[in-house]
């Protein structure tokens, strides 16, 4: 009882500091407003009608003519939500934030969304089960739910685990934007999103204006690697902005061999034989208007394995599948010139891990509501908070299964959770405060509060960001778990950067993760769920490290290469994580990784985009000794060398052919399992030749 | 029929409904829109009717002119727009456009064009070396002109400093 007084005490302390923080800012500071010209970013600028340019002096034009242009501001002067509901720069914005425009995606002939993320300081990818590749942030295998992973403000993490299956997955051609938090997203996303945030932003209808078909194929050295059509429609009529996009996929995931062992037995596949396949439907319908919007996306997405079932089950193999359905309704009400209020309902359907005669197979539904505020103070003070519940029901199908945890058919969870958050700038800094508070039926109450202070000094910027985060445990958790926690986290960072010209941009920043209560996998070997096998609140995880990003973008090209490193020997990491003798790695992700990517245009619709990624030595389990003991391995390190080229408007306007070769050195860098849970390194493709045809109704339109 | 080749054929579906126009570059609507501007700090000697703008060849800026041209007049004149290929069209216009593609004709236009009172823009580097009043640049995407004072005045027409200041000023 005394220790839940002093939780309310230490919870009503941060709300107090909040309000005073809040009400500081309310009137005792001002700046002068800067002209809304100057703020303008190149996107706005290309987006305002023949009639608003009229309107506008002589000087104003000279003005939007001259910042039209090619500069590393377009990138620096990007308004961006992904880490606070108040838009701000990514050099203002309390979190180590990417952003990776639509250029650069299509420049790149990204496969899918791994390519893309390839490209960004700290992300590594490994194996985990079922044919499931997952990813990894900073040293920390996040793909366990602590990464978040949105599509048009949609939570796309299934609602088992909260995992997110990469590999020709997500469509690479409907997006406009991805928003990388490379960090905590707790108190503005909740329990996905402990350790990073993925905001995938689409095409709108006005960016589409009209359809585009995009066919695709790519070649292994053995096999097919991938057939996919993609379709985006969508116009900006009247009010509305209306999108329908659409892409079927079949893929490879490998033409490799596989090896796996399962008590003490080898098993070799051939995977240019088959045994790989991942079969992908995605659908994104949206329609908007100045207050009202809906989302309706349907996500597909099956991968083949025949590894484990082969061994253990005799069987010849089996579809993994995950399918989800979203739908949001939001209304964004503007109550006077301070005052706006967002309710918005969300439904999601997922139904993950999802294997034919499967006697176990479950599915889960969520209703959510929420009601978002935000109050402008004054022109230098922003607040922001909302409410919202969640309902979640996990159901068995078919009349076999039951949950182990409560021997029944479901399990409920009711989430209620609050937010809030302040901006305050002064002069040309800001200060952000806020918190995220939860209360959960099954484990209690979960807290992320955060502080940070960002400055812009004209061409030098600084981000000192203090943020507590946690990871909720998901219904596929609580059913094999006894007394399941919320894994705690509290990370520190520090940002520099500096716009050396016109072109030009570094940054450099550190950052320091500590885990607590770690939702960690356990398996002694026995046969009873939740004694023997299960998740269970382990020791302390975390990481410690810095990365290094260099930017230049010119009109006839761009360029940016970056580094990253991390350590844990500062931190106490699960035996299931940790490579015995060399405590700096964890298992299974790279230390070092080297990232560059470009583009050079040297003809107006040619553009040829090399990018490569050097990944250090690896540590992950390779095999099993006479013993039957597990042995670990040193892999790597390793090169991907990457080409694209792409001639836009070929023969007319509204057709582009891209034809892209990746892995040119033919490293086949394969995807280790970053925990100890039995498998051998998941062989990726070889040397990939990608084919890509895009054709819009411009097209159609010169006819 | 699978419910794969049912999403394929809606999505098909979709795109041949949705067939519709893309927005024209920003580049060339700003560049018309500075044509117009242009217009209130040059002086033409008085000339009866609508105020004339030749453009050479096909280039997407006739047709931003011509939006234009609908919405805004000239003092009390309407603004013509006329789009043509032959260089013999221009002797009673106020301002000739030509685009980048057909500099070509520059040399021959200002042959036809001496003694005309016609504002010359192009859109190639150099050009005001070799006669052009204004020419657009792009360097690193970011638009500006380059402007003649001596070519204006040679055509008989006179030009503000307020734009002389907005604008590159190439001198002999």
């Amino acid at each position: 009882m005394k220790n839940s007084k002093a939780i309310y005490m230490s919870k009503l302390k941060v709300v107090s500091f909040c309000f005073f923080i809040m009400f500081l800012s309310a009137g005792a500071f001002s700046q002068p407003d800067s002209t809304k010209l100057e703020k303008m970013t190149r996107e706005e600028i290309l987006q305002l009608s023949q009639d608003e340019l009229l309107e506008m002096s002589m000087e104003d034009l000279v003005f939007l003519a001259q910042k039209m242009g090619v500069s590393i501001d377009e990138l620096l002067n990007m308004k961006t939500n992904v880490a606070s509901k108040t838009s701000l720069t990514p050099r203002e914005t309390p979190g180590i934030v990417s952003i990776i425009t639509e250029e650069e995606v299509r420049y790149s002939g990204a496969r899918d969304l791994i390519d893309v993320l390839r490209l960004v300081p700290g992300f590594d990818f490994g194996y985990d089960v079922q044919g499931v590749i997952g990813v990894g942030l900073r040293g920390n295998w996040v793909h366990e739910g602590k990464i978040l992973l949105l599509i048009d403000g949609q939570q796309m993490n299934e609602l088992s685990y909260y995992n997110m299956p990469f590999g020709n997955h997500i469509p690479v051609d409907q997006i406009k934007r991805v928003e990388i938090i490379r960090g905590p997203g707790s108190v503005i996303y909740g329990g996905n999103a402990e350790l990073g945030v993925i905001n995938i932003i689409t095409k709108t209808g006005k960016d589409i204006s009209g359809a585009e078909v995009t066919g695709t194929y790519g070649r292994m050295r053995k096999s097919m690697g991938r057939t996919n059509l993609g379709i985006n429609a969508g116009s900006a009529f009247k009010n509305w902005d209306i999108t329908a996009k659409g892409f079927v996929g079949k893929s490879n995931r490998s033409d490799q061999q596989f090896i796996e062992y399962i008590d003490n037995h080898d098993n070799t596949i051939d995977l240019s034989e088959g045994g790989s396949e991942i079969k992908t439907q995605h659908l994104n319908l949206g329609a908007s208007n100045e207050k009202l919007s809906f989302r309706l996306i349907y996500d597909d997405y099956k991968t083949w394995y025949n590894f484990y079932a082969d061994s253990l089950i005799g069987n010849e193999g089996i579809y993994n599948e995950f399918r989800s359905i979203l739908g949001e309704v939001k209304y964004d009400l503007k109550v006077n010139k301070k005052l706006s209020v967002t309710p918005k309902i969300n439904y999601k359907y997922s139904r993950p891990y999802f294997e034919k005669g499967y006697w176990r197979n479950f599915y889960n539904n969520r209703y959510q509501g929420a009601l978002l505020l935000n109050y402008q103070l004054d022109s230098t003070s922003t607040l922001v908070s909302g409410v919202e519940y969640l309902y979640d029901k996990g159901q068995c199908i078919g009349d076999t299964g039951y949950f182990y945890s409560n021997h029944t058919r479901n399990i409920t969870i009711d989430n209620l959770s609050a937010f809030i958050e302040g901006t305050i700038r002064l002069n040309k800094i800001n200060f952000i405060a806020g918190f995220r508070t939860e209360s959960n039926s099954i484990y209690g109450w979960a807290l992320a509060p955060r502080i940070g202070v960002t400055g812009v000094f004209n061409k030098f910027h600084f981000k000192a960001l203090f943020s507590g985060a946690f990871r909720s445990p998901g219904i596929g958790n609580i059913d094999v778990s006894n007394n399941i926690k919320p894994e705690k986290s509290f990370i520190s960072e520090v940002e520099m950067g500096y716009r050396i010209n016109d072109n030009m941009f570094v940054t450099a920043n550190i950052y320091d993760i500590k885990i607590s209560n770690s939702i960690t996998y356990f398996d002694n070997g026995g046969w009873t769920p939740a004694v023997d096998w299960g998740y269970l609140n382990a020791d302390n995880a975390g990481s410690d490290g810095l990365e290094l990003e260099f930017k230049a973008k010119y009109a006839k090209g761009y360029a940016t290469v970056n580094y990253s490193f991390y350590t844990q020997a500062y931190r106490k990491v699960p035996e299931s994580y940790s490579v015995p003798g060399h405590t700096n790695s964890a298992l299974g992700l790279s230390q070092n990784k080297i990232g560059f990517y470009g583009n050079y245009m040297p003809l107006k619709n040619l553009a040829i985009s090399p990018s490569l990624s050097f990944i250090g030595k690896k540590y992950g389990y390779s095999h099993v000794d006479n013993e039957g003991n597990s042995v670990i391995s040193e892999f790597g390190p390793y090169c991907l060398l990457n080409i694209s080229m792409t001639y836009e408007n070929l023969l007319r306007k509204g057709l582009s052919v891209s034809l892209s070769a990746f892995d040119l050195l033919n490293k086949n860098p394969p995807y280790i399992q970053p925990y100890n849970g039995g498998f051998y390194p998941y062989p990726g493709s070889s040397r990939e030749i990608l084919l890509k045809i895009v054709l819009s109704s411009e097209f159609l339109k010169e006819l | 029929m699978n419910k794969s080749h049912f999403l394929q054929g809606l999505l098909l579906l979709v795109f041949l409904f949705s067939v519709t126009t893309r927005s024209r570059s920003q580049d060339e609507k700003l560049k018309a829109i500075f044509v117009y501007n242009f217009t209130k700090y040059i002086n033409w000697p008085q000339k009866p009717g609508n105020f004339v703008i030749v453009v050479l060849g096909k280039s997407a800026i006739y047709t931003e002119i011509e939006s234009i041209a609908s919405k805004k007049t000239v003092g009390n004149a309407a603004i013509q727009v006329i789009n043509t290929n032959s260089p013999e069209e221009i002797m009673d216009s106020h301002i000739i456009y030509i685009p980048a593609s057909k500099t070509n004709l520059l040399l021959s236009i200002l042959r036809k064009s001496q003694e005309q009172h016609i504002l010359i823009i192009t859109e190639k580097e150099g050009s005001c070396k070799t006669g052009s009043c204004i020419n657009f640049y792009n360097k690193d995407g970011k638009l500006g002109f380059e402007i003649s004072k001596t070519n204006i005045e040679n055509y008989g027409l006179g030009v503000s400093t307020d734009l002389l200041k907005l604008g590159t000023v190439i001198k002999e």
